[in-house]
């Protein structure tokens, strides 16, 4: 299991860049306005690692909101 | 009237405005552009389904015009807030970070011990640290030693619209001044005239969300609030009265023309 946003996911195998760019996709959210905690190394804005998930991989996809 | 300088950063507006709670980002765009402020706060959430707020937030603001103040809220530990920080770096490019560590839920207090660790690390880190905290003016001092660069006490819990509850705090604050970066006010206000209060006595800004967000007409109330601040910071700079213990009175007491009363021998 890879964990994504805190849900256990069968993610194992897929590339990072691609899970990202779905999880985006499906929340309508623009990719460029995410930044991705890998295992608790961050990576801005659309510049993901070339790196395919394994087991345990821990992923935060993190955006802004309303806040105060 | 003065302009508020943070960090080298000099600031027409000291009204500083979150961007929480607006029921659409319609009316949060048009609260921002009636408030004048030039500070904006926002938070760092998960993309996830449900969640409100968070689709466009980026696309709705004006980068050009607003500071983007990215904060940690739903930090509960210094550990908590600084990967929060880092993540706020990332996303918005700027050192600013609005730094808030808060493990209480019902009054949202936040833990000194705490705040003050991350603030350490990240003012060495090179962060522009604005931390929410307490009126607590020894650990303001402490933060200020630190390098912080606002300090951010409490009027009354966030979202509270209980007001100036802690003036006599505040006012502590205000007489040490000297020793304090700019002292900016934040949560709890409900009305304008709080925060021109918390201004005339010697607060630098405030920081609004609730008041505005949730009033029946934000628009009208951020221009509200707007002008309370500037009000209160034009009456500070004006210096007030002396207060005296009796009545003085406006009109000559001289020449009346009326008859007076015989003077008491």
């Amino acid at each position: 299991m890879v964990w994504i946003n805190g849900r256990a996911v069968e993610a194992e195998g897929k590339s990072l860049g691609e899970m990202v760019e779905a999880v985006c996709r499906q929340q309508g959210v623009n990719p460029e306005a995410v930044v991705v905690l890998l295992n608790e190394e961050i990576w801005g804005k659309g510049r993901w690692p070339d790196r395919t998930l394994v087991t345990g991989d821990v992923v935060e996809i993190v955006t802004l909101m309303q806040g105060g | 009237m003065n302009a508020l300088i943070i960090a080298g950063q000099r600031l027409n507006s000291r009204l500083l405005v979150g961007t929480g709670k607006y029921r659409d980002f319609t009316l949060m765009r048009e609260a921002l552009e009636a408030s004048g402020a030039e500070v904006v706060t926002v938070s760092i959430r998960r993309v996830e389904a449900k969640a409100p707020g968070h689709q466009g937030l980026l696309e709705a603001l004006d980068w050009q015009r607003y500071r983007v103040l990215p904060n940690t809220a739903g930090a509960r530990t210094a550990a908590e807030a600084l990967r929060l920080a880092r993540l706020g770096r990332a996303l918005t490019g700027s050192d600013w970070v609005k730094l808030e560590v808060i493990p209480d839920p019902t009054y949202l207090l936040p833990d000194p011990v705490e705040t003050w660790h991350a603030a350490e690390i990240l003012v060495q880190e090179g962060f522009v640290v604005l931390p929410y905290i307490a009126p607590d003016p020894v650990l303001a001092q402490r933060l200020a030693r630190l390098g912080c660069a606002t300090v951010m006490p409490l009027a009354a819990p966030i979202g509270s619209g209980q007001g100036l509850r802690n003036r006599a705090m505040l006012e502590i604050f205000a007489q040490q001044r000297a020793h304090l970066p700019p002292i900016v006010v934040d949560a709890g206000l409900r009305w304008p005239s709080e925060a021109a209060g918390a201004i005339e006595l010697g607060a630098d800004a405030v920081l609004v969300n609730t008041a505005i967000a949730e009033a029946q007409d934000p628009v009208a109330m951020a221009a509200a609030f707007r002008l309370a601040v500037e009000a209160g910071r034009r009456a500070y700079e004006a210096g007030p009265m002396p207060e005296r213990p009796t009545a003085s009175p406006s009109s000559p007491a001289q020449g009346v023309p009326l008859p007076q009363p015989e003077l008491p021998l």
